[in-house]
């Protein structure tokens, strides 16, 4: 039997499909304004990758931002759970998640697998993706470059500003004092570190630690963390699938627990009517 | 329930005649205003609708709650006020009800003071500001109370909070035949008529309800604490995350109606009683012991007792923007909960439901943990 994880994201839509406790099929694409009606798109593609239909997925579970919007699913469960349960499926080991992402960051203490205790940063846009993404785009360079220039930086320069905007402003200021932008992009860092790091403190941290979602896979801000903290942080082979790997594992157990009846006749792969 | 569907009674009972007073906090005891024939109406902020006007008036980091009703005001929502009372329990509110004298300049309007400590001082003065209270009033009536109307006004308040009270009784069930919703809608409704009719409407309520078969399925019970919730649409939107709301601390609810007034030989004795030792607020310091510990205990006990009896599974606490009285207790009522073996949700917001989208995810993740 096939189960599916969908996780819409404000910034990056994941799909994941499992079969007997492996991973057989996974879709990453940008959420986008128009790709938001989309998710069925994105549920055919992860379906045609193994060559399957949708009758033959036995649950299909959506989480993240926009989880309502997938009228093909069977439930929605939230993010902060299916995180739980997908790190703790790759690292069993894991007390402590940092998730960071597009729009908003996550600490969540897990223990067994279940949420014990989260903390969620989503009024403002400091210490998440889109902070790092106004940055790159005032520095001219990829988002994705990011984290290797700061790994450059001799001297990181201080960014005090939390306020995306403000920072903006700041580093506007420190390229027209000539400082480099390995110097600069090391200090925005270190302060979105700082930022997620005194956030996450408040759930009292135990290893180990896992950092998941897109900021994860900025090395230069996994090891500003890292030394934020003091200690090392487990980084998974993807980290932005870990709600999608968790929403699918979590359909299996609602289903091999009988706990949901599934209606596929109910199901509907098509546009989601969100903008209507 | 919108704004004007709730005042449409109290703007009829003014067409014939009657004085309608505002009044804001729990803290204002109103049956003086009853006793000579006033409608005390809750003042209400606003959940539907974003601040605007109000923000002239005061600094942005000024409770949202506070400006909220401030802002009903200024739109006209409240012309059908002859008065407007306060009670000095925090200062944002007591300095709206300053600018209200100052630019909506209404007939009558008054603060009573009220201490947060219970210093022997502290009774002395709360009994003087209770007789000033009274001059007011009857200044503004052109009449005297008696002892017997006040006495009678007692009898009315009581009554009618026993009915909450019992109908906060069908909560303890599992599932509640009355849902946090409805609970809060009854509340609202009962908080804007007169003390008669309010009473009239529960005692239908409660006729209804013992008639009402039991709902399905058991859900996770939660109990909600924090800052006024005037407006049903954050206790569905629990609700909707899969949860019963079967208790509360808050004063659109429990705060408001547990309480009665003793009824003593001199009625004034009952009233200093009920609005000093009995009514609960954060705002209020029972500092007589020596340990913070033993000042938790005594100031927050009987959330324990709220929580065992309603079968609590979980808490909310709930804070508006920039409320500092309810937000530096936070921490303390936690970690009381906490050691109750109760998990927590912390949630602050802006009073607006167009805000609120947030708050789901977060409201609905602590739902899933509960399960």
């Amino acid at each position: 039997m096939y189960f599916a994880g969908i996780d819409v994201g404000s910034t990056v839509t994941k799909a994941v499909i499992i079969k007997d406790d492996e991973i057989i099929s996974v879709i990453i694409r940008r959420t986008g304004a128009e790709h938001r009606r989309l998710t069925n798109k994105v549920m055919e593609d992860v379906l045609a990758g193994p060559g399957l239909v949708l009758d033959q997925v036995g649950c299909i579970i959506a989480t993240g931002y926009g989880r309502i919007n997938v009228p093909f699913s069977d439930k929605q469960i939230t993010e902060i759970t299916c995180h739980a349960k997908g790190v703790n499926w790759l690292f069993p080991s894991a007390k402590t998640i940092i998730d960071i992402g597009g729009q908003d960051t996550k600490g969540i203490k897990v223990v067994n697998g279940k949420v014990q205790d989260f903390v969620m940063n989503d009024k403002c846009a400091a210490g998440t993706g889109r902070f790092l993404e106004v940055i790159a785009e005032t520095l001219g360079v990829r988002l994705e470059d990011l984290g290797e220039l700061s790994l450059r930086s001799k001297r990181p320069e201080l960014v005090s500003s939390t306020c995306a905007l403000f920072a903006d402003e700041e580093v506007t200021g420190l390229l027209a004092k000539g400082v480099n932008k390995h110097d600069i992009i090391a200090g925005i860092h270190h302060g979105v570190a700082s930022r997620i790091c005194s956030m996450v403190e408040r759930l009292k941290i135990e290893e180990d630690v896992v950092v998941t979602g897109g900021g994860a896979k900025n090395i230069g801000l996994v090891s500003a963390i890292e030394r934020h903290l003091n200690l090392s942080v487990l980084n998974p082979p993807e980290p932005l699938i870990t709600g999608a790997i968790g929403a699918a594992l979590l359909a299996r157990e609602l289903f091999d627990k009988d706990r949901i009846v599934v209606k596929k006749e109910e199901r509907r792969l098509e546009e989601s009517r969100f903008f209507d | 329930m919108s704004l004007q569907d709730r005042s449409q009674r109290a703007q009829e009972l003014r067409r014939e005649g009657k004085r309608i007073i505002g009044y804001f906090c729990c803290y204002v005891p109103l049956e003086f205003l009853t006793a000579l024939d006033f409608v005390p109406y809750r003042i209400w902020a606003n959940m539907q609708e974003p601040i605007s006007e109000a923000n002239l008036h005061f600094i942005p980091t000024a409770c949202h709650y506070a400006r909220s009703c401030f802002n009903n005001a200024l739109k006209g929502y409240y012309d059908f006020f002859d008065g407007v009372v306060g009670a000095k329990t925090c200062d944002t509110f007591d300095r709206m009800f300053q600018v209200w004298k100052y630019v909506l300049k209404p007939e009558y309007s008054h603060v009573v003071h009220t201490p947060n400590a219970n210093h022997p001082s502290s009774y002395t003065f709360f009994r003087s500001e209770l007789k000033t209270f009274k001059k007011s009033l009857e200044r503004a009536a052109g009449r005297e109370i008696s002892d017997k109307d006040l006495r009678e006004a007692i009898r009315l308040h009581n009554n009618n909070r026993r009915l909450v009270r019992q109908l906060y009784e069908f909560r303890k069930e599992s599932p509640p035949r009355i849902s946090g919703s409805e609970l809060a809608h009854t509340v609202i409704l009962a908080m804007s008529l007169p003390v008669q009719e309010s009473t009239r409407m529960l005692e239908e309520k409660m006729g209804e309800l013992e008639n009402r078969p039991r709902p399905e399925p058991v859900k996770p019970r939660i109990l909600l604490w924090g800052t006024p919730v005037d407006d049903i649409s954050l206790i569905q939107l629990i609700e909707e995350c899969g949860a019963d709301v079967v208790m509360d601390d808050i004063c659109v609810g429990s705060r408001h109606y547990w309480p009665d007034v003793a009824e003593t030989d001199d009625p004034l004795d009952g009233l200093v009683e009920r609005y000093m030792d009995k009514l609960v607020c954060p705002f209020k310091f029972w500092d007589v012991t020596t340990t913070h510990r033993q000042d938790v205990e005594k100031r927050y006990s009987y959330l324990k007792q709220y929580a065992k009896e309603f079968g609590a599974d979980g808490a909310i606490m709930q804070v508006v923007t920039y409320c500092a009285i309810h937000a530096l207790d936070v921490p303390d009522v936690r970690d009381y909960f906490h050691e109750m073996g109760l998990p927590v949700l912390t949630l602050e917001h802006d009073y607006n439901v167009a805000t609120f989208s947030s708050l789901r995810t977060r409201v609905q993740a602590f739902i899933e943990t509960l399960d």
